[in-house]
């Protein structure tokens, strides 16, 4: 199956990481743990990745690495008081798994 | 391979600095940094900028694109800190007097307010930004939080939120808060922009049964009447902008990254956000929007900024 989406590791260094031009040609998905989602087989996406020096993950590792960082994000959530967990202070849902697509 | 010339029957022209007022569709080669260049036309976008020291979020903000201001935050502990933009970098201000997360933020970088929150339990305090230091204001009536808020420091707006009463508005003054008209829906965790005589509610979760609600509500500065529904209704969004042009970005359960813009009368989805988040700060202009912090769903120190598209110089790059 032609995949859809690459994934790369790359910090966010801030200001010029993506920039007007990149983002305005190619979806950028950002996700926990410096996983960035961008088109496969995209000119523009594999140039921004070598821009980034970006470390590109297969699907299962970059899988990999979001899924740890939800599950601290969980683990912090669950150690919450019952108050900031509390049904009235609604949108604190516990943090939901993240499915990367291929 | 085609070539230029092939195509459009002449050379690209050799410049050794670009063109002053290009036209376009445009092409030439700056021998300066050995680069082709063209004038095209870029869409709506967000790109990066300046990471905030801290990953936070549930803070609030104000300002503008290159000159922002981002206070509060944070959960155990609840965080004062204020840190201001300059259009690339954050730097660390003054903190706060009564560290808060859901508080609300507005005025400027150098004439900021910052109103409510959980402090905990929940605050009435207001605190006002010199752009060096925090002051104490007048005091809420009632403590409330997941509110939201527009205006200036002088002439500002409070609005929602998670205490009685929950359709209730605020103005303030300078010194004082009074009571303003109400809203026409109970709504928390919405956002806010405008100023005090012409605000924006948009969005939010109504109480109860607490549902998300999709429609808007234009302020005149003594009554609400309604405005376009939005596209995605969503809470623990954030907002910039003007009555007439406003931006509203991020949020939602889930989080989602898509942004609209608003006219006025009607909301329409643009370029999303290159990191989804909720509970984010938000600040600027429909023009010129300013995204960081929130939850992805750990806390996130990312910022980015929106501009809108238009004609543009473009660097050709080649695989």
């Amino acid at each position: 199956m032609t995949k859809t989406y690459q994934y790369c590791v790359a910090e966010n260094w801030g200001k010029g990481f993506i920039d007007h031009n990149e983002s305005s040609r190619i979806t950028f998905v950002g996700l926990p743990g410096n996983v960035w989602q961008v088109p496969a087989h995209n000119k523009h996406g594999n140039l921004w990745i070598a821009k980034v020096a970006g470390s590109v993950k297969t699907l299962a590792e970059a899988q990999s690495i979001v899924d740890a960082e939800v599950n601290v994000a969980q683990a912090t959530w669950d150690a919450l008081p019952d108050a900031e967990k509390a049904p009235a202070v609604e949108g604190n849902t516990r943090p939901a798994d993240i499915t990367l697509e291929e | 391979m085609a070539e230029y010339k092939g195509i459009k029957g002449f050379n690209i022209q050799t410049v050794s600095s670009d063109p002053a007022n290009p036209l376009v569709g445009e092409v030439w080669y700056n021998s300066t940094s050995a680069t082709v260049k063209y004038f095209g036309i870029l869409s709506d976008a967000w790109a990066t900028g300046g990471s905030l020291s801290t990953a936070i979020t549930k803070l609030a903000g104000a300002g503008t694109q290159t000159a922002g201001l981002a206070f509060g935050g944070g959960s155990f502990p609840y965080l004062a800190g204020t840190e201001e933009y300059n259009g690339s970098a954050w730097t660390a201000g003054g903190n706060l007097t009564t560290g808060r997360n859901f508080l609300v933020g507005f005025g400027t970088q150098t004439a900021g307010l910052a109103a409510g929150g959980v402090s905990p339990p929940f605050t009435t305090a207001t605190e006002e930004y010199n752009g060096s230091s925090w002051t104490a204001g007048g005091a809420l009536p009632s403590a409330n939080y997941k509110s939201a808020g527009c205006g200036t420091q002088t002439a500002g707006l409070f609005f929602g939120g998670s205490e009685t009463p929950y359709t209730g508005t605020l103005e303030y003054d300078g010194s004082a808060w009074t009571a303003g008209g109400a809203m026409s829906q109970s709504r928390r965790n919405a956002v806010g922009f405008g100023t005090q005589t012409a605000g924006t509610a948009v969005s939010g979760r109504n109480m109860p049964p607490a549902i998300i609600i999709n429609n808007t509500e234009e302020y005149d500065g003594s009554s609400w009447t309604a405005g376009g529904s939005i596209n995605t209704a969503k809470a623990a969004a954030a907002g910039a902008g003007t009555q007439t042009a406003g931006l509203f970005f991020g949020g939602g359960y889930p989080i989602v990254a898509n942004t609209e813009s608003y006219d006025g009368s009607s909301w329409t989805s643009t370029s999303a956000m290159n990191t989804a988040r909720r509970y984010l700060g938000g600040a600027g202009t429909q023009a010129a929007g300013l995204a960081f912090g929130g939850t992805i769903p750990g806390e996130t120190d990312a910022t980015e900024e929106y501009s809108v598209g238009g004609p543009a110089t473009v660097t050709v790059t080649t695989d």
